[in-house]
């Protein structure tokens, strides 16, 4: 609920009381979600994440990590840090990683060149963060693309 | 973590087992708990040698971890309706 208010909060834009009698677009904007173009995540996108997750570990110096960081070598963290850190990177893509995977899961390089790998890491934005939060979500979709806020209906 | 009986591999398998059925629980409260539980527990058995020692805290463990799975199923029977305020 809260969440929704701070959405909400966002989307305080000036109305613009544009009369849209000539307006291709669907009057309830259409957004596909899971178009089947952009169905994985990108390089970059994967890697922010994982480093952000990394930096957020309390027992992580933050100004230490880089994309190629050695978790026991580089960081000084023990193996019991190292599960914790896959579980949180499980808990962040939404996955599931065996153990056996998750056992060899050493650094930052393989962390993302597992997730980047894996089939089912859909998600390109945050679900929870709302449309206007998402710029990918925001472009594609129909408010994004005619910068109308506000559908007014015509009144007959 | 050198145990005669008991593999490293094994340790962290109960480990991760009991953080994945933490996750598994409706009430934030008691995922919280078992969480901070197991990371705390398995801190503190971090620097034992004597290997009896080392399978009584593993036996410990795995009691723990079975208790775990079941509460989860319990609880999930009865989940409240209205969520904790921490998760927005």
């Amino acid at each position: 609920m809260a969440l929704r208010a701070a959405v909400l909060h966002h989307i305080r834009v000036p109305v613009q009381t544009l009369r849209l009698k000539t307006n291709p677009c669907a009057p309830s904007g259409s957004i596909r979600l899971m178009s089947s173009h952009d169905d994985h995540l990108t390089k970059e996108e994967v890697v922010d994440r994982v480093v952000s997750v990394i930096k957020s570990f309390p027992k992580v110096d933050p100004s230490r990590v880089t994309p190629e960081v050695h978790f026991q070598k580089d960081l000084g963290l023990d193996s019991l840090d190292n599960v914790e850190i896959v579980m949180a990177l499980e808990e962040e893509f939404k996955l599931e990683i065996p153990d056996k995977e998750a056992d060899k899961i050493d650094s930052c390089n393989l962390a993302i060149e597992y997730i980047h790998n894996h089939p089912l890491c859909l998600y390109g934005f945050d679900p929870h963060a709302g449309i206007a939060n998402n710029p990918s979500l925001f472009e594609k979709s129909s408010i994004g693309r005619t910068g109308i806020w506000h559908i007014v209906p015509n009144d007959y | 973590m050198a145990s005669a009986a008991i593999s490293r591999g094994e340790i962290l398998h109960l480990y991760r087992s009991l953080l994945r059925t933490a996750r598994q629980f409706c009430d934030y409260n008691i995922r919280e708990y078992t969480k901070r539980r197991t990371i705390d527990a398995f801190r503190q058995n971090q620097n034992l040698t004597d290997s009896s020692a080392i399978s009584a805290a593993y036996s410990d463990g795995k009691s723990q971890l079975d208790v775990a799975k079941r509460q989860a199923i319990v609880y999930s029977l009865y989940a409240p309706t209205i969520k904790s305020v921490m998760e927005a």
